[in-house]
């Protein structure tokens, strides 16, 4: 094929828009991108499903502006706020008093730290391992706090999004995510080895 | 100021900038409770590792499970089976198309002051 026939930026031997070659290529990443986020697995292979299913009915549309691979993240990232918005709405509501407060176990009633937890000696970790730590504790978030934690923290949410997406207050926001927050770094506080 | 509200304000000086009056407040505290300097150091570090992953295309895991890549593979063969020219979904879509839209596409503009 001549090269007159290419399009502009575009690479000869690689086709920008093959479908086939997604699943194969990205089916994995995307799918542990879902899960760090969902934490469910079965709500991160619906995320990866619809994420292609878009993305094939919509491939005339990849123009090739940016790698396949952050176009296809782009619209998966999409998806999961979907899916974290449409998880929220279907549970039952519980309210703020009815759920978790680690700050119950932390704090005297003088509003001191009543726990050695923070101030012990703790032996370095590599950044990996200190990961592996940070996601088991999210995954022991109360799921109204951690649907919150999620969308800020790992999907890079605008508070007032967020507020607007799951319908609460602003008040109610910056409780369920501070709670997140100490409850994030007391497990992985007590998780973290010490320095013998 | 106590470690409560120390906390409090460290938690939110992660999403948003503190105040100038809220930032002295806590250095003082700070300065003061090598406990909640522990707590500040930690949730720095948690942070740290959290935006690292939030940016990254490559997160370890798993990855999907064979009976998952199996179904999700014939969901896509069908979708995309329904996408070659002639197919029944193609028919569909193209019998769907409403007949305003067939109009419109062909219709001179200057047709439209009905003169």
């Amino acid at each position: 094929m001549g090269k007159e026939s290419q399009s502009p930026g575009k690479s000869p031997s690689v086709d920008p828009v093959d479908p086939t070659n997604w699943f194969t290529e990205h089916g994995d990443a995307l799918y542990n991108f879902a899960l760090l986020r969902l934490r469910r697995h079965e709500l991160a292979e619906e995320a990866v499903q619809e994420t292609l299913v878009s993305a094939i009915r919509s491939a005339k549309e990849f123009q090739g502006a940016s790698t396949e691979k952050t176009w296809l993240f782009a619209i998966l990232k999409n998806k999961i706020t979907d899916l974290l918005r449409s998880d929220w709405n279907s549970r039952s509501r519980v309210s703020l008093d009815d759920e978790a407060d680690p700050q119950d176990q932390l704090f005297d009633s003088n509003g001191g730290l009543r726990t050695e937890l923070f101030s012990q000696t703790r032996c370095e970790l590599e950044s990996r391992e200190l990961h592996e730590i940070v996601m088991q504790c999210i995954q022991k978030l109360p799921r109204n706090q951690a649907t919150i934690f999620v969308l800020k923290v790992l999907q890079e949410k605008k508070s007032v999004e967020i507020c607007q997406d799951l319908q609460i207050s602003t008040s109610n926001y910056w409780t369920r995510l501070h709670r997140a927050r100490l409850a994030v770094a007391s497990c992985v506080a007590r998780n973290w080895p010490l320095d013998n | 100021m106590n470690d409560q509200t120390a906390i409090e304000l460290i938690n939110r000086s992660l999403s948003e900038p503190l105040n100038a009056q809220e930032k002295a407040d806590l250095q003082l505290h700070l300065a003061n409770s090598p406990q909640v300097q522990q707590y500040l150091q930690l949730s720095v570090q948690i942070q740290q590792s959290l935006e690292t992953q939030a940016s990254q295309l490559e997160p370890t895991g798993p990855g999907l499970s064979e009976i998952a890549r199996s179904r999700i593979a014939r969901r896509l063969m069908t979708e995309l089976s329904g996408l070659q020219p002639g197919s029944s979904e193609q028919r569909r879509v193209a019998e769907d198309k409403p007949d305003y839209q067939v109009e419109s596409d062909d219709q001179n503009p200057s047709d439209l002051s009905g003169s």
